[in-house]
This record gives structure tokens, sequence and C-alpha cells, in this order.
């Protein structure tokens, strides 16, 4: 026969085919599997079904492996847990196996899927093969789902289930929670693989469940030493794994269920030495495996007690109320069985005796809190933890409710039990997480930025040039100033592409923009462009750009990077709401734009195209649309940078074309492509805001300092109301620029004191080579807002002193935009 | 001037023979088209459609000629796709969405499983059969998935090879225009 070879802590273990993890450990004579969180108390096989805590192991470096339902593998590399942990202030820790590997980022096959069927069956026993093939014959598609790696029940009926075309098993696949909408989470192990595990979202028409009942264990002193195990775990080692678990046993309640079990023991050469009922047992006997059972009377040796616990439903997966498209059958709907709760012995109040096996919560702890006057049950949960790990309740929950019950007087009923939460068996953070796949947005020029040595920044999901590096030297400062002379002195160029682009068209297209934005649009002569910001109904601004009239009934709209898709909605619910005929695209990922600006910028572009770029026929904001570089484009002469410039927008399929043809023609003057922190200080310089930098979500434009964009010579706009009222009302708050004394630039958002008192923040705070000082803006109260009123920042428990400057600093008068 | 298609790094990547295919650069093939052919034919494939003509239609849906195609996303949103320029005026109804989209090509027999990795969209043929349009989410991005010859996948360009490395990491397998072109004629024939 093959053999299978593993390790258990350094040593050689070897498995039959079938065997389980656990099981071949048994076999090779290991009792002790892990010792408990809190107290470091031993534990062995408890219920070799998948439902306690207490043969969770380590296996190739992913902890709380249950290797009971885990099949032994050649090659495993297995760790018994919590060899480690603190025993106590009097006892030194106890180390008996090397420590755990630290977590780490082991090889893993992570993956979702997402299926749907008619109906879905969740558990491979005899009921639900029979449910499974019922509605295979109405001919709808089922899925079945087993959490072991083999079907159960009936042999005959496996078979037909396998072969059945409208049926897919689903083997190793532990179902984890049923979810609004008849969705089931449930998670498939691949044991060919390390850590392979799917994530099944399965949409069913009609759930059955039909997962059966656990067996839960009794309370009584020392009820969690090795060698006292559920009847379920004995039967599985007798029946399918053929190993004999003890010699001498003693068997706890149920008396039918023992007597069949006595029989079945017997057979196979194991002397029973006594059946108890639950009432009569004090405690087990022993250190660290049992010795025995000790009644009032009389001690039993034993090395093997068996109890033959209450059976519960296993629907731990489901919460609440269940639809009717939910049906529960056989044991999981209570067939067959109504011992769902027992009078616990005296000594279940006993230190000793372990309700909750994962947090070694006691009967005593159990005791102490009903004592203490929390005796509601999800009281109890909160202040012990009973029921709040690994297990999720399954082996304490029957024993609390019943010791509760006892000390309280009240009913079963009334105690009750705590609300189940999938998911219920835990879940591996890893499946949860899945596939990493995180959305990454590129511009048509990204490779060539690469390749111009761009430092990446992230916005959102998109990918921009903080700055370029071509030398790699890393010296942030000297590139951007660098740039920053290119666009100042001669040409630079920016890719632009991320900034939201919107298509607004239709007879009432006009009549929209008059309506969601400050500026009047219906009005804008064809071929020019303008500058608005948006503001919602509390007249905060939410966004700005620059609007386009492209013929009588289409506008081109820019929005800033991160709020296309904001800007996008908010047109087409005013568009609806107000019963407007026009059509609103989003063309962002269609169209390569960039921004081409300094002084010598209109020599390069000549170079490119035979549009008249001269300011007489080509006047500041204006468009023009021509062939640039051989391709079709659209030319905005905008500035945000505060340079004679144009923002040409061409098809996204020729974006890496053009970008190419730029630099080329702007080698001669030593044009510089500048990224988004060299943007940052042109535009600070001359004080143009940008929208959530240095507005945050109450900003109105008048505390801003942009009174102008509010315009009341049209009948009424979003925010007009709010507008018209703080028109007339003082300001609580001013955004200024300022000048900082040092060279020293403090971090953006650092707070603004006035005698040692914070009054406001800074929100753009940089180096400018234009003043040779340090600037910024910052909101400060209207007090501070003066020229040359001295302000500080502190940055660093350092303070910084500063005075408000009233004027642009850079270029006040705006002429050289016009150039 | 040759258009490049929000793919084009990943064929440069994937060392593809780039030719130009009615205005577009394209990978010809990656290793050899008959050995895509077979692994698209035995497995999955995914291919660049992107040069597909792309109108979005806005309101009661026209009638395009073949070899034009009429996808119906809403009752007054539709999508026509041709592999040929589509003649059409340019309306407030009428918007070219050739370079806003790109387009891939998933195809073979184990496509499907390939796409429920990473949608929700439920594409069994009952509730997805052939000429059957569904705007979803797939790979946490907004897509377009017209059920033709196999799947066609419309992306934003900007996500395009994001979501070309997703469906390589999910086994999908590339393959080049002349497999596409025989997989098209192979598929319409039988």
């Amino acid at each position: 026969m093959e053999e299978i070879l593993f390790e258990w802590n350094g040593n050689t273990v070897t498995a039959k085919p079938g065997d389980t993890v656990a099981s071949a450990l048994y076999r090779s004579g290991v009792r002790t599997f892990t010792w408990s969180y809190q107290y470091g108390r031993p534990r062995g096989l408890l219920c070799l079904t998948g439902s306690c805590p207490n043969c969770m192991v380590n296996i190739d470096g992913v902890p709380n492996v249950r290797s009971c339902i885990t099949p032994a593998r050649n090659g495993l590399s297995v760790l018994a847990q919590n060899q480690n942990v603190y025993r106590g202030f009097d006892s030194p820790a106890v180390k008996r196996f090397p420590a755990a590997p630290p977590l780490s980022e082991s090889p893993h096959h992570y993956q979702h899927a997402y299926l749907q069927f008619d109906v879905v069956v969740v558990g491979g026993g005899l009921r639900g093969l029979e449910a499974a093939l019922a509605s295979a014959e109405r001919g709808v598609q089922v899925a079945l789902l087993e959490k072991q790696p083999a079907l159960g029940g009936d042999s005959v009926l496996v078979e037909e289930v396998q072969s059945h075309p409208m049926v897919t098993t689903f083997l190793n696949c532990s179902c984890f929670g049923l979810y609004e909408g008849n969705l089931l989470g449930a998670v498939q192990i691949d044991y060919d693989r390390p850590n392979a595990e799917t994530l099944l979202h399965l949409r069913a028409g009609s759930v059955v469940v039909a997962t059966g009942a656990y067996e839960t264990q009794f309370l009584f002193a020392n009820n969690d030493l090795p060698g006292v195990m559920l009847s379920t775990a004995v039967l599985r080692l007798l029946h399918q794994h053929a190993i004999v678990p003890g010699k001498r046993a003693v068997l706890i309640g149920d008396t039918a269920r023992c007597s069949q079990l006595q029989a079945d023991l017997e057979a196979a050469g194991v002397e029973v030495a006594a059946s108890l009922p639950i009432g009569s047992v004090v405690s087990a006997v022993g250190d660290d495996h049992v010795r025995g059972v000790a009644t009032e009377t009389v001690t039993y040796d034993a090395d093997l007690v068996v109890m033959c616990g209450p059976l519960v439903p296993d629907l731990g997966f489901l919460a609440g109320t269940l639809p009717q498209s939910v049906s529960l059958v056989g044991a999981a709907a209570g067939e067959g069985f109504t011992n769902q709760a027992y009078i616990p012995p005296p000594s279940s109040q006993s230190k000793n005796a372990i309700a909750c096996l994962c947090m070694d919560v006691s009967g005593h702890d159990v005791a102490e809190t009903i004592a203490g006057g929390m005796g509601h049950i999800e009281l109890i949960k909160r202040l012990t933890k009973l029921g709040k790990s690994a297990c999720q309740g399954r082996m304490c929950q029957t024993a609390a409710v019943s010791l509760c019950s006892q000390i309280s007087g009240q009913t079963i009923a009334q105690v009750g039990t705590t609300v189940a939460r999938p998911p219920a068996p835990p879940v591996t953070l890893g499946v949860l997480a899945g596939m990493r796949h995180h959305p990454v947005r590129r511009t048509p020029m990204h490779y060539q930025h690469d390749q111009l040595g761009a430092v990446w920044m992230d916005m959102g999901d998109w990918k921009r040039p903080r700055y370029y590096d071509p030398a790699g030297a890393g010296n942030q400062e000297q590139c951007v100033e660098q740039e920053y002379r290119a666009v100042r002195e001669r040409a630079g160029i920016i890719d632009v592409s991320t900034l939201g682009k919107i298509e607004v068209k239709g007879s009432d297209a006009g009549r929209l923009l008059d309506l969601v934005f400050t500026h009047k649009f219906s009005t804008l002569p064809i071929g020019r462009v303008r500058y608005s910001v948006l503001c919602d109904e509390m007249g905060t601004i939410v966004d700005d750009g620059t609007i386009s009239r492209m013929d009588e009934q289409r506008y081109f709209l820019t929005t800033t990077t991160g709020n296309v898709d904001f800007v996008q909605q908010w047109l087409e619910w005013w568009a609806a709401a107000a019963g407007m005929k026009v059509n609103i695209i989003n063309l962002t990922a269609g169209l390569a734009s960039m921004n081409l600006a300094g002084p010598l910028a209109r020599g390069v572009l000549a170079q490119l195209t035979g549009c008249d770029l001269s300011s007489p026929a080509f006047p500041y904001m204006d468009w023009r649309q021509a062939t640039v570089a051989g391709v079709p484009a659209t030319m905005m002469r905008i500035g945000f940078v505060g340079e004679t410039g144009w923002e040409i927008v061409v098809a996204a399929d020729y974006g890496s074309h053009l970008w190419e043809q730029v630099l080329q023609a702007g080698a001669s003057v030593n044009l510089l492509p500048f990224g988004v922190e060299t943007q940052r200080v042109l535009r600070l310089e001359k004080k143009h805001i940008i929208v959530g930098v240095d507005t945050d979500a109450l900003s109105n434009p008048y505390e801003a300092g942009m009174a102008w964009v509010a315009k009341f010579d049209k009948p009424d706009f979003i925010g007009r109301a709010a507008l018209a009222r703080m028109k007339q009302s003082p300001l609580e708050r001013m955004l200024v620029g300022f000048e900082l004394n040092g060279a020293i630039a403090p971090s953006d958002g650092s707070p603004v004191l006035v005698e040692g008192k914070p009054v406001g923040w800074a929100t753009s705070v940089r180096f400018s080579w234009e003043k040779e000082k340090v600037i910024g803006m910052a909101w400060v109260t209207p007090a501070e807002a003066k020229h040359g009123a001295p302000i500080t920042l502190r940055w660093d428990d350092v303070n910084y002193s500063a005075q408000v400057v009233e004027e642009v600093f850079y270029d006040p008068a705006g002429q050289r935009l016009k150039m | 001037m040759e258009r490049q298609s929000g793919l084009h790094r990943c064929h440069l990547e994937a060392h593809a023979e780039l030719k130009t295919f009615s205005g577009w650069q394209l990978p010809a093939w990656y290793t050899n088209p008959s050995s895509e052919l077979e692994q698209v034919r035995s497995s999955a494939g995914i291919s660049d459609a992107s040069y597909l003509s792309k109108l979005d239609l806005r309101g009661p849906a026209a009638e395009f000629p073949p070899p034009a195609r009429l996808w119906k996303l809403t009752p007054t949103h539709a999508l026509v796709t041709s592999p040929l320029p589509i003649p059409f005026v340019e309306s407030s109804s009428v918007t070219d969405v050739t370079s806003i989209y790109s387009a891939i090509l998933l195809a073979g027999p184990k496509s499907r499983e390939v796409l429920r990795k990473l949608t929700t969209l439920n594409v069994s043929d009952g509730a997805m059969p052939e000429g059957a349009a569904r705007q979803t989410r797939l790979a946490h991005v907004n897509a377009t998935i017209l059920r033709s010859e196999g799947w066609v996948i419309l992306n934003t360009r900007d996500v395009a090879e994001y979501v070309w490395q997703t469906l390589l990491h999910v086994g999908a397998h590339p393959f080049g225009m002349v497999a596409q072109q025989h997989w098209m004629g192979s598929h319409e024939s039988a």
C-alpha cells in the first residue's frame, strides 16, 4: 500500500490513504494536538467533524487549520499550536516544541468564482443527496456542497448524484454564510496546491440546508482532557479510519446511543467499564491524558471517555429569519432527536469544567458572571468571550445555556441562545482578499513618462508623474526646479489626460450648464472657453474646470482628476430633474490631453500645426480645431500655470505619437516634461486653487476669494440662494496667500497660529523660485486676512513666522498668459 | 498616422509581431498563429479587438447595415460595433466612442470559467445568449460584455492594460490578429 509521509513538529509521521492529518497523527500515537489559548491546558481530539477547536494545527505556515477535515498528504509540515502560551505568574512558560514560524507571504492561490444555480444543496449526506437528485430530476441546475473530501450517505445515491448531468458537486467546500438574495458564501479548498482556496459566491434560486447536526460536549470537571471525546470522533476513528481508539472506555450520556456505541466498541475489542448518565459524573481524572471517570462513589479507570452529547442542528451559517426559498431537511431541521439540553452535574461549576474550549471559559466563570448580575446569555458571551472564537459556540452554547438555566431557574427557551453571525466556520483572510487585482488607470503616454524617468504618484487609481528624474539622482527639489525654470523661461509640457472630460450636447445643453455652474454658458460664443466652479445647493465649491462651447448645442467640459464620475452623475441628475433634452458622455478615457506652456511654447507648437497661433488670431480663452503633428486636435488656450499655453486634446490612440512630436519640436529650446509637483508650485504662484486641496467640504467661493465666480445675472442656478445669503453675511474664514520667513517649507496642513491660538491651517506650502521664498495659501479668520498681517505656522514642534500677502505671487496683472 | 490601442504596451512586452490592420497597429501573432489558435480552441484566449468601431446611441435605436451590430444596453441606450468604419452623422444622440473603449475578445471552451472568476454577472447560456449585451463590473472595474463569437469585453481605455493582465493572470492565453481572423471565420461557418 502506498505510504504518505509528513512532518509533525519535525518528526516524520506515516499516514494511510484516506487518512486525515488528525487520524494519521492519532494512529501514530499523538494524543495532545494543541494547548488551550488561555491556560495552556492540553487538548486532544474531540469531534472529528470540523466542529471543535481541539485539532487546529499550523500546516505549511497557515495557522488554525482543522486537521480532522484536512486530508493527509506527502510532505506537509504540521506544527502544534500554542505551545508557548504564558501559563500564569507562578509557572515558567513551557516550551515543548519549536515556535511556529512567523506569518509571512507564503505561496498562495486564493481566488473567487461567481456562480448561479437554480438550487443549492448544502451538505452531502443522505438527505442532501436525496434533495439534490429530486431537484435534478425536475431538470434544474443543482449545486451540492460538501465540506468533507467525499460525499456520505448511501453509495448508490452517491454514484447517481455524481453521474447526473444537472448536478455539480463541490467537495472540500464549507458554506460559511447565507446572505441577502440567496447569496451563499462557500470556501472550496484544493489540496493539490499550497493555500489554494476558492471563495464561491453562489446565487441560488432556492437553498436546501442538509447540514445535519453536530454533537456537543457535556460540562463536568476536567471535561477537556485528551481522551475525552464525542461519540462522533470515536465512530469515525473506528469505522472510517479503522483505528481502535483506546483499551478501556467509559460512556456518558444518551442511553440509546451509548448502548449502540458499546456494541461497536466491544466488537473492536475495547472494554467498556461503565455507561453513566451525565448527572452522576463528577469529574474526569488525569493530568496530560484521561485516566478515569469519578462519580460520587466510584472511580472507573479508563483511557477513553466518550460523550454521547446533545445533538444540535448545524445552522451556524444562517442568521435571522429564513426566506421561504430556504428549506431545512433531516437533522438540520431537528429530525430524529430532541435532547438539545441537559441538566449539568454539580461539578459543572468547577474552574476545571471548561465550557468554551476556544477561550478557556469555565463553568465557574459563567456562574460568577450570573452571580454578578449579568445573567443574560448575550451578556455572558460579551463578558467571558464564551462562544466568540474559532468554533463559534458549537462546543459551548448548549453547555452554557444549560448551566445558565440551572442556576437562574429559567427554562431553556427563556435563556435563549446568542445571535448567530456568519461567517461560520471561520474563513481565511487570504481567500476573502482573493487574487490581488487592483485597478490601475494609465494615460496613453504612461510608458513615455516611464522612459523619461517619471517618479510616480497615485491619484485615485491613476498613475501620474510627480516629477521626472532622468538621471535617477533622487533629488526632488533639483528636478522640480529644472522643470519649473523650463516652464517659466522656455517651455514645458504636462500630461493632463487624467482630468475628467465630458461632452454635454442637445438642445438644452446651454440651459443645463446655466443651471449647474455659477457662470452663464448659454451666451458663451462658439469658439470660447470659460473657467467656472460647480457649487452644490449649500454654495459649497465641489469642482472646477473649463467649459468650451463647441457648437450651438455642444459643450466640452473638463473636471478635476478625481471628480469626473461625480460631475457626470450630478449633470445627469439635474438634467433628469429638470426634464432637459441633453446627453452627457464621459470622454475621459478616449482623449489624450497635454498642456504645453511657457514663453517659447508658441514656437514649439507652430512647428507642428498650420493653425495661426498669434494672440489676435487665437486669443487667451479661445479654442481651435486643427491638425497637429498630422492628427486632428482641439487646442484650448488656457493657463493654469500662468504662462502662454495650450491644452492640446487628441484621440487617445494618437496620444503617444503627439507627445513624442512635441518633445522633438521642443528639443531646440530645451523643453522639458513637467510633473504634478512642478505644476503645483507654478499654480501656487498664481494662487489658482485646487479643489479638494485648498478647499474642503465646506468652502464657498466668497471665503476662497473667488466672489467673481458667482454670477447673479441669470434666473437661477444650483447654490444661488445660498450664495446670495453669503454675499450679505460676514465671512467666518478666508483663504489667503502668505510668505514665510526662512527656507524650510512646513508640510501642507500645518496649523496656523495667531498669538499662540489656532486660527486655521495652511493648505499648500511650497518654495517659490519667483519669490525666492516659501509661499503658500492658508485658511485664517477675517482679522488676519489683510496684507502684512503676521501669522505663525506650526510644524513638527517648530514655529515659522509668516505674513499674509494679498497680491498674486507671480505676474499679478496676468499679462504673461495673454502674450 | 497609425492608431495604437490601449493594449499596445502589452503587445510590445509579449514580443508581438506588429502589423497594420485597417489603420491600427496590432499584433499579428505572439508566437505563431496556429499554436495560438489551437490554444483558443482547447482552452481560453484573449485578443485585442479595440479596432472595432463603436458608436454610442441615445434615444430610439437607429438601424445600421451589416457588418455593424446593434447592442441594446437599456431601452434608450445602445451600442453599435463594426469591424469596419461605420458611416454615421455625429449628433446630440450619436457619439463615436471607438477610442474610449478598449475591446478584448475572450474566446474558447474555458472562456466562461475565466469570466466567472472576475464578474458577478450570470454568464450562462440561458442568462446571456448570443447577441446579449450587459453592463457590469469585471475585476473591480466597469465593463460592457457582448456575447459574440465568444465574449467581447469593453472597458475604458485607461484600464485596458490592467484588465488584459488580469485575464492573463486567471488563465487566458493571448492570440494575435491572424488567429483572431481564423477564429471569427471558423466560427461564422460553424
